[in-house]
This record gives structure tokens, C-alpha cells and sequence, in this order.
């Protein structure tokens, strides 16, 4: 167990260094419609995490967005929406794949439904 | 309340085609009292009912929506969440003004084996994110994590698995697919290879006699497994497993959905290994046989919007087994100088299960089974040949009485056809001695036909009890049968059982619940087809008279409970205790010779003691650790003198240790097993008496990208095996062969790598 731990640290220290040393970032602000409660929130992150070329992100819950900072040539704000899109996120441009709706967090799925829109967090 | 939701989040459907049922109370707030004709309602849904004068209500559960709003003017709207509905009692408290949503935070993450707070039968769910962490080709390597369920192996040279619940063989408790009998007759033998485990969703083991819905059988236990859902899963998904034996495994799963009522899935499953190896005990015979399987399961799912609810399901099984001997051939059969096993099974199930509303408090449920089974296998020179099919039928109805208890009622009808065939043993020339009629048919028909009803009474969400009975007739048996309802033989022939079932669940005081059950059941023993391991071996059959049903007696007690240790974090704890007794059982007793196997008629005592503790808790973000023991005290009378029952470990210990990064990136899985001493029965070889106990150990690493995983791990890392599983090896036609002795693993350290790819 003890050995499985350091493996995991050295991989996370890597991971790291490796998303420092990177230049070329640029940063987009995506706008989330569909956002409504914050159960949305592990969602977008886990999407996140695994894209390409997606540094770090920011969440605004009071915006309804995610700023997300990437690395050019890797990734564009258009695959980062379809991403989110394909994972049940209503985003400006893209609309949520059915069955990926239904994986979220029952406060969430009418407005990524497109079916309501939501005032309260 | 909030913890009452976060259960419901994490439970799983136990009940059948009529539905799960959210049941509850709509209170005003301020004054505590219950609130009349108030509207509760899914979002978005046409379906919703009124509160009766006690402010109680019933609702289905909505498959779409997970948001239960209650509307009522002069009061804020009110809405819950809650995702699966299994036995859950929620109290809405309506206030005057103001809005008030009660948010639940959803953890990103399922449990990967959790118990059941909220039902009235002690479960424990093992959940598709607790398989993963499993190689688990299939249902036999699927219990790992759960010290409930004890696996071993049937004999050395079919490769065979077994289940153990209460330190009593998997054949006293019911295996359901979704909630519908699966495995059973003679299908046991080799039945956990039938599931692949990919394929489910849930695995829900329930300790003790079950509710009457689903007949007088599940005397220890249930097993209910869920198949993934045609609506809910992902559109395609594979995987590939491969390990350092060769052996190679494929499973696919497409699902398609015509419209939003109208759903099919598609389910294949093949495995193969190529090569045979003999790394134990280098007596020449194969460590496990060449296996070729091919599963297939095709299911639809229609829901129309009036509330009815169908779901069908086919299952085709192909598989073929080689073993024994490293140099036999298929060609080979019937050779009497090299040893060899061999096996082709067909199997066909079907199901179809209906239901639909017949009030806002009332539902009707059908399901509809058949099987057919077909197996040719041989040991050795001795032929099996075994057939069955059977039909069953079950309508049930759940209508809710005063006062929010429910009764559940219904009729079953059950026919089996079950032909056994048992060829010769010409090395000893010893078929089954003083056998009654035509030599070696072990054939029976059944024809069933039951009653049962069930009350459920329910005080709030602090108290709830089941009280069912059930009557079984069986039309009596033609002459030649074997297997009968008769107590004993041939005299007080006996058409009926009676079954009586009590299940009660009281939250006792903080969340510390109380559960017990206590009831009869009955089953018809298969004689061949359970005792499948001693065919591997010389020992001559000796049965000397008729068999009757079998019938035995099962209570016991749990006390659970869930702790919040510091903010977010949840530990549990279970304590239990379970006692089987038997009025009447089907002995196999191998302690007369060790060259004979006796079957006959308990006569005596029988029973087993079962006393379980299990601790969880997730002490840091990411990592959980789970710690279970268990003792079994199983004994039974082989001829006139109590012994303690073989191949039931005394004692047991379980560790279980998981860790993930953020966002699942990285999974670590470690699983540990202390196996206590087994009784070993009279045998030809050297080790008597006593086995040592010993450890399993288990790990998989498990990596996620965006769109597949991969995986790679080791199973029984320790290398443990047992030394020289086949007994009288050099000599297999004769009676000093055994092969039926195992007590430990028959598979040493083994590696294995697999990729999982999916598209929502």
C-alpha cells in the first residue's frame, strides 16, 4: 500500500511540474446556460480534467462559466464545449447528448434539458 | 432527512415490475400537523397523488424524473430529490412563505459496496463501481470484496466455482436476475460462469429467508443481480481482458433507444483460453480446463406513459469445457487410460415481466420465466447428461391499506422437468447401489402451484414489519420418481408446504437499526447436479433410499449502523448473527470411506451458526478501508455422530483497501483474505483432518483516460495453492482417485491486463 501511495505522489508531483513548464496558454471564458445547481460543478471538472491541453479552469458560479486556460495547437474553446456538451453540459454553442443528461444530478437535468431556466443556485 | 436522501440516492430497485414506491408524509411545517389533499408530484410528469387525511402517500417511482415537488397554495413549493426509490419514506414539511429547496449534495462518486439502510432485509450491494476494482470475468469472482459470500471450487479438474451464504452451499439461497428465478436446478453446478461480470449493473445478497413473493426457496439468502438497463446505459461499450494463462475474454454492450418509451440492449460475452497448463502439483493434469464460452443476452424495455412497464429478456448460453489430463483430446472420450473431462452446456432463459398501475395505491406485477437446459459432460468414464426445463409464472399485486401498510398478494405457478442421467463407473463396476427403478435416471417433474399474501406495517419511518405466508401444492409425483414431496420414504406423502416469513427493520434510537427475519422454506434437491465434485473422484455413490424435500429453518438478527465522523465523511458498522436449522435435508457423506460417497435422509440435527461483523469507513479523500470477520459453526449428522460440515472455513477475515485520485484518474485496489481451517472429509490422500488457514490477496491498478481504461492487475498474489489437489493422480481409473478434495486455490499468482472503452 505504502509503495502504491509514493507512485501516486510521484505521478501527481510529475503531472505537475508538466502543466507548469507549458507556455502558449491562452485563456477562454465559457458560458454554461445550462448551469443551475452545483451538483453541475464535479461534472464540468471531471470533463475538464481529462481534455487535452486544458491546464487549470476556474469556475463562476454567479457568471454561469468556466474560465478555462489551455494550451494552443491542443485544444480550442470549440472542443472544450463539445467535451462538455458530450457529458450532458448545456454550453452557448453545443447541445448535451441525451443519455449523458440523464448521468447527472436531478437538479440539473431540466435546464440542460433546455426544458427550464433556473434563478436560484 | 437528509441522510434518509442520501440512502435513497445509493439504493438500488429490489423490487419487482410493479414498481418502486417513494412513501412518505407532507407535514406543515410550523405546526407538525399532516396536511390533506396535498398534490405530490413528479416534475414534469403527469403522475402525482393526494395525501390521505393522515398526510401519508404513496407515489411510483418515475423513471425520468428524480424531483418530487409538492405545490400547495399559500405555501412554498417544496421538491426532493431522490434517484431510486427502494422501501423509501421521506416527511416533506411544507412552509407558509418563502422558498425553500432542499438541496442534496451528490457525491460524484457511488460506494463500491455498501449495505442498505432503508430496506427491511439485511443487504449488501455490490455496485458496478465496486466491480470494476475486480478483474471478475464473472458472478464466482464478483464477491472478492464481500465477506457475506465464501467462493471455492467444486473439484480440481472442471474449474467449477461455489458460493457459500450462512456456511451453507449457494443451493439454499435463491439466485434472481432481476428479481426473477435464474439459476437454479441444474443449472447451479456451473451457473456462476454464466454471468459475466460486465454485464451487471448491481449485486444485492440478502442474508436470510426472503419475503414470500418468490417462492419457498432463499432459506439462507438472496442474490439478486441486475442487468445494465437498455434506457439508462451507455450506447456501446467493450472490454478486453486478457491474463498470464491466455485466457482471453470479450464483452459488448449496445444499447439503443427507438424513442422515449421503447428501448433495446444488446449484451455478447466470449471468452476462450487457448492453452492448458499444469504449474500445480505437476501430476499431469490441467490446473483448469480449456474453456469456450459464448453469452448472449438481447432485452427490451417499453414504457408507455399511462405507467405500464415491460421488460424482456433473452439469454443464450454455448459453453464447452476440456480438462484433466494434459494430453487428452476431445477424441479421447471414453479412453480409460487417460483421464479426461469434458463438458458442452446450452442454455436458453427467457423472461418477461409486466406491470402497471391499477390505482394511485395499487399495482400489478407479472413475471413470466422459462429455461431450458441441456449439459453433456464426462468424467472419466463416467457419463452425466442432465436436461431441464422450466416454467414460471408469478402475478402479484401491492395495494396500500389504511394508514399507509401495504399487503402484497399474488399467485405462482412453477413447473420443472429435470432428467438426470448418471453413466457407469466400470472401474469399479459400481453404479448407485440398490437404485429404484431403471438404474441410473435421477428424473423428477414438479408441478407447483402457490398462494401467498403479505402484510407490511409501517409506523413512520422508525418501525416496519413484514408478516407473509405462503402455500404451496404440488401435484403428487408419478411413481418413479425420486425426488418427492414425501417426508420420508414412500410413506406420509406430503402435497403441501406452508411457509410462514417474518422480516421486521426498527430504527431503535440515533440511526442505530435493528433488523431480524425468521421463517420456513423448502427446496427439491437436485442429487447429481449439486453434488457435482464427487464425480471427479472413485468413490462409489451410495444411495439407499428416497429422498424427500428438503426443509429447514432460518432466523437471525442484525444491528447496523452509520456514523458521520467529521463533516462529510460516513463510517458504517454491521453485527450479525444468523442460525439455520434443518427439519429434513439431503446428507452427502463422504466421512464413511474414503472410497464412498452416502446420500441419504438427515437423521439428526443440522444447522449453522453464522456471526458476522463489517466496519467501513473513508478516513481521507479518495481512500476507504473496509474490515470484516466472520465465524461459521456449521455442523450435521453423518451417521448418527455430529461433525463439523467439510469445506466450511471456521473463520474468516477481510480487508479491503481502495484509493483514487481526483477524478478517478488512478484506482488502486487491494483486497486481503484470511481463510480459517476447513474440516476435510475421509479421503484417499495424505492430508486428514484439518486444513491450515491461509491468505488471498488480490490488486488491480485501474487508469482512466477520456474515452477507455485501462486496467492491469494480480490475482491470489501470495501464490498460495493447495499442494496436490488431485489425489491418486497416477491412478485415475480406480478408487483410490480423488479430485473432489479442495480447500484452497487451484490457480496460482496470475496477471492479467484488460481495456475498458465506452461511448455514452
Amino acid at each position: 500500500m505504502k509503495k502504491i501511495l509514493i507512485v501516486v505522489l510521484l505521478v501527481a508531483i510529475s503531472s505537475v511540474t508538466y502543466a507548469q513548464n507549458k507556455k502558449n496558454t491562452k485563456t477562454a471564458e465559457i458560458s454554461i446556460p445550462g448551469y443551475c445547481c452545483k451538483g453541475l460543478n464535479a461534472t464540468i471538472e471531471k470533463t475538464l480534467a481529462y481534455e487535452r491541453g486544458v491546464v487549470e479552469w476556474t469556475l463562476h458560479q454567479d457568471k454561469k462559466s468556466v474560465t478555462v486556460v489551455y494550451r494552443e495547437g491542443k485544444t480550442d474553446p470549440v472542443k472544450i464545449e463539445k467535451a462538455l456538451a458530450a457529458n450532458g453540459v448545456r454550453t452557448a454553442n453545443e447541445k448535451p447528448n441525451p443519455r449523458a443528461i440523464e448521468k447527472l444530478p436531478a437538479c440539473c437535468q431540466p435546464a440542460a434539458r433546455g426544458e427550464a431556466s433556473c434563478n436560484k443556485m | 432527512m437528509l441522510r434518509l436522501l442520501l440512502l435513497a440516492l445509493f439504493s438500488f430497485s429490489v423490487l419487482v415490475a410493479s414498481g418502486q414506491q417513494v412513501r412518505g408524509r407532507v407535514v406543515d411545517a410550523g405546526s407538525g400537523k399532516p396536511m390533506y389533499m396535498i398534490p405530490v408530484a413528479w416534475d414534469g410528469t403527469a403522475s402525482g397523488v393526494l395525501t390521505d387525511s393522515g398526510g401519508h402517500f404513496v407515489i411510483e417511482k418515475h423513471p425520468k424524473s428524480h424531483l418530487l415537488l409538492t405545490r400547495y397554495m399559500g405555501y412554498a413549493t417544496d421538491s426532493l430529490i431522490v434517484h431510486s426509490a427502494a422501501d423509501t419514506v421521506v416527511e416533506i414539511r411544507l412552509r407558509r412563505d418563502g422558498k425553500v429547496l432542499k438541496e442534496v449534495r451528490i457525491r460524484g462518486r457511488r460506494r463500491a459496496t455498501f449495505s442498505k439502510m432503508t430496506s427491511i432485509e439485511q443487504t449488501e450491494v455490490i455496485t458496478t463501481e465496486g466491480l470494476r476494482g475486480l478483474a471478475c470475468c464473472n458472478l464466482g469472482e464478483s464477491f472478492e470484496n464481500s465477506a457475506t459470500v465464501d467462493v471455492g471450487y467444486s473439484d480440481a479438474v472442471s474449474g467449477s466455482k461455489q458460493i457459500q451464504l450462512l456456511g451453507l452451499t449457494g443451493v439454499y439461497s435463491q439466485m434472481l436476475l432481476e428479481n426473477v428465478p435464474f439459476l437454479k436446478g441444474l443449472s447451479a453446478p456451473f451457473g456462476l460462469g454464466y454471468v459475466p461480470g460486465q454485464w451487471m449493473e448491481s449485486i444485492s445478497v440478502s442474508k436470510g429467508v426472503a419475503t414470500v413473493k418468490n417462492g419457498y426457496e432463499a432459506i439462507t439468502g438472496t442474490i439478486n443481480l441486475e442487468y445494465e438497463k437498455p434506457h439508462k446505459g451507455d450506447r456501446f461499450s467493450l472490454n478486453l481482458y486478457e491474463n498470464s494463462d491466455l485466457k482471453s475474454e470479450i464483452t459488448a454492450k449496445l444499447n439503443h433507444r427507438f424513442n422515449e418509451h421503447l428501448a433495446t440492449g444488446l449484451l455478447v460475452y466470449g471468452t476462450y483460453n487457448a492453452q492448458r497448463t499444469d504449474h500445480i502439483g505437476h501430476d499431469g493434469f490441467a490446473d483448469y480446463p480449456l474453456q469456450q464460452q459464448l453469452n448472449v443476452v438481447n432485452r427490451w424495455d417499453y414504457e408507455a406513459p399511462s405507467g405500464f412497464h415491460s421488460q424482456t429478456l433473452f439469454n443464450y448460453i454455448h459453453e464447452y469445457r476440456l480438462g484433466g489430463d494434459m494430453r487428452f483430446e476431445k477424441e479421447m472420450r471414453g479412453s480409460d487410460s487417460i483421464y479426461g473431462f469434458g463438458g458442452t452446456t446450452d442454455r436458453l432463459h427467457f423472461f418477461t415481466k409486466n406491470g402497471f398501475r391499477l390505482s394511485n395505491t395499487a399495482s400489478f406485477g407479472s413475471q413470466v420465466a422459462a429455461t431450458w437446459f441441456r449439459q453433456d459432460a464426462y468424467y472419466g468414464m463416467s457419463d452425466y447428461r442432465g436436461e431441464e426445463k422450466n416454467l414460471y409464472v408469478n402475478l402479484l399485486v401491492n395495494a396500500e391499506v389504511a394508514g399507509g401498510h401495504t399487503v402484497d398478494y399474488g399467485v405462482s405457478f412453477r413447473y420443472s422437468d429435470v432428467d438426470e442421467r448418471l453413466g457407469y463407473f466400470p472401474y469399479l463396476g459400481a453404479v448407485t447401489q440398490n437404485w429404484f427403478g431403471d438404474g441410473d435416471n435421477f428424473d423428477y417433474r414438479e408441478i407447483l402451484a402457490g398462494l401467498f399474501g403479505q402484510f407490511t406495517f409501517l409506523y413512520g419511518d422508525r418501525f416496519n414489519a413484514t408478516l407473509g405466508l405462503r402455500y404451496d401444492y404440488s401435484v403428487p409425483p408419478e411413481e418413479r420418481q425420486q425426488v418427492m414431496f414425501a417426508h420420508y420414504a414412500g410413506s406420509d406423502f406430503r402435497s403441501y408446504a406452508l411457509t410462514p416469513r417474518l422480516h421486521f427493520r426498527w430504527n431503535v434510537w440515533h440511526d442505530w437499526i435493528l433488523r431480524g427475519s425468521i421463517g420456513r422454506g423448502f427446496r427439491t434437491p437436485n442429487l447429481i447436479a449439486e453434488n457435482f465434485g464427487i464425480l471427479a473422484s472413485g468413490r462409489r455413490i451410495v444411495l439407499n433410499e428416497w429422498i424427500a424435500r428438503e426443509e429447514a429453518w432460518n432466523g437471525g438478527l442484525n444491528l447496523s449502523k452509520r456514523f458521520k465522523v467529521g463533516d462529510d465523511r460516513e463510517a458504517s458498522l454491521t453485527v450479525d448473527f444468523y442460525r439455520t436449522s434443518f427439519v429434513s435435508q439431503a446428507v452427502l457423506d463422504l466421512d464413511v470411506a474414503a472410497d464412498e460417497a452416502h446420500i441419504y435422509n438427515l437423521d439428526g440435527q443440522s444447522y449453522s451458526n453464522v456471526l458476522q461483523a463489517d466496519f467501513s469507513i473513508e478516513p481521507l479523500d479518495g481512500f476507504s478501508l473496509s474490515l470484516a470477520g466472520k465465524l461459521n459453526d456449521v455442523w450435521c449428522t453423518y451417521h448418527n455422530q455430529l461433525m463439523r460440515k467439510p469445506y466450511t472455513s471456521f473463520w474468516k477475515g477481510l480487508l479491503v483497501l481502495s484509493y483514487h485520485t481526483r477524478f478517478d484518474k488512478w484506482r488502486f485496489d487491494l483486497t486481503t483474505q484470511l481463510n480459517g481451517p476447513q474440516r476435510l472429509p475421509l479421503n484417499k490422500g495424505t492430508h486428514q483432518g484439518q486444513t491450515d488457514p491461509y491468505i488471498y490477496m488480490l490488486g488491480q491498478v485501474t487508469r482512466k483516460f477520456k474515452r477507455f481504461e485501462l486496467y492491469a492487475g494480480i490475482e491470489n498474489i501470495t501464490g498460495y495453492v493447495q499442494p496436490h489437489p488431485v489425489i491418486g493422480y497416477d491412478a485415475p481409473f480406480s478408487s483410490a482417485f480423488d479430485a473432489s478434495i479442495v480447500y484452497a486455490p487451484l490457480m496460482g499468482r496470475l496477471y492479467y491486463i484488460g481495456l475498458r472503452f465506452n461511448v455514452m
